[in-house]
């Protein structure tokens, strides 16, 4: 079980860095926001918060010096990913709704704030497990914003890939650009689904999910499915755009 | 939310030359864009030209409007003239370049 979910998180760490390398030199050419967010949030999560999540773990299990320090950083880099995630669907998808700013403030606010809370916790209480129970309270505030981050993407990039379905009949889209709204839809559908279990874990046994098995494995196959849609959605190979362009692979889609 | 101005401009036209009143000419023009997956708050003139090609008559001629093509090759022209706002950033255009160039299809 741990090595699906190590393999899970290798993966993804390399194909996110590969990711978040390609976007970061298109941002670098255009210029835009999106291109910008989305390659922050790559690099900042899988790259450097979750590795730096365990990191602090086998600290805390070898005893060594040093976790609080890692656990923030991880918490923080994975905390400015999301809140980079808000800010994405806000720009990309909502870009004239009033309330799209203040959803993204109002959900950074709440992470960043008790994510630090929660830190604080952990260094008073002298271990992650007993810091977080500690801190329950903010880390389930923490988590729901992360799923409301989460969700809002998710619906939005899931409800453009259903309109462009019905544009692809009319030739209004590329096939590529419909796929591409799914892929991302499930990219962070997955990371969804990721939080809501964190939530349940958190609630019911108090305990910090990256504890749990049963977390971890579902860690290691999300990052696997991740990582195959966001190479598929952001490094796409030339057969598989060949096969979108394709009249059958178009009526699949 | 505002309408953009495609929709606007096709709308009043309906309105002006059917005997649809103003609800009437806005919600048909509505069905039209949720058939072909577009919102009327950011449908372009450029895309708005390939419904009322290929959706609109249908969706006049149901109406019992009789002479849905004339109104609809009309509203085409008249849309071609209409400033491009094809430079605007959409969710289609983003993804297209994220993933590598792909832009969105065009038509004409």
């Amino acid at each position: 079980m741990q090595s699906i979910s190590f393999l899970g998180v290798g993966v993804q760490a390399v194909v996110s860095l590969l990711v978040g390398i390609r976007l970061a030199s298109l941002a670098r050419r255009t210029g835009r926001f999106p291109e910008l967010a989305l390659s922050l949030a790559t690099l900042l999560m899988p790259v450097v918060g979750y590795p730096s999540a365990l990191v602090a773990i086998g600290l805390e299990r070898a005893q060594l010096p040093g976790v609080t320090p890692v656990f923030f950083v991880a918490v923080s880099a994975m905390m400015i990913g999301v809140s980079l995630y808000y800010a994405f669907t806000w720009r990309v998808f909502r870009p004239n709704a009033a309330w799209a700013p203040l959803l993204w403030a109002l959900g950074s606010w709440i992470m960043l704030g008790s994510a630090g809370a929660a830190t604080g916790h952990v260094e008073l209480q002298g271990t992650i497990d007993a810091g977080v129970q500690s801190a329950l309270g903010w880390a389930v505030f923490t988590v729901a914003a992360v799923i409301v981050a989460y969700a809002w993407n998710t619906f939005e990039s899931f409800r453009y890939y259903l309109n462009a379905r019905r544009q692809l009949r009319l030739g209004l889209v590329e096939p590529a650009v419909c796929n591409r709204f799914l892929l991302w839809s499930l990219s962070t559908g997955g990371w969804l689904v990721l939080a809501l279990v964190a939530t349940v874990g958190l609630v019911a046994s108090g305990q910090n999910p990256l504890r749990s098995p049963g977390f971890s494995l579902a860690v290691g196959v999300v990052g696997l499915v991740n990582s195959a849609c966001n190479t598929l959605c952001f490094m796409p190979p030339r057969w598989y755009l060949d096969w979108l362009g394709r009249p059958r692979a178009a009526r699949a889609l | 939310m505002s309408e953009s101005r495609a929709f606007d401009h096709v709308c009043e036209t309906l309105e002006g030359r059917t005997p649809l009143n103003r609800l009437e000419a806005r919600g048909t023009v509505r069905l039209a864009l949720k058939e072909a997956g577009l919102e009327p708050s950011s449908v372009s003139a450029r895309q708005l030209s390939v419904v009322v090609e290929r959706i609109m008559p249908g969706e006049l001629l149901a109406r019992g409007i009789g002479d849905a093509d004339a109104i609809c090759r009309d509203l085409v022209h008249s849309l071609a003239a209409l400033p491009s706002a094809d430079g605007a950033e959409t969710p289609e255009s983003i993804f297209g370049r994220l993933g590598g160039g792909a832009k969105p299809a065009s038509r004409s």
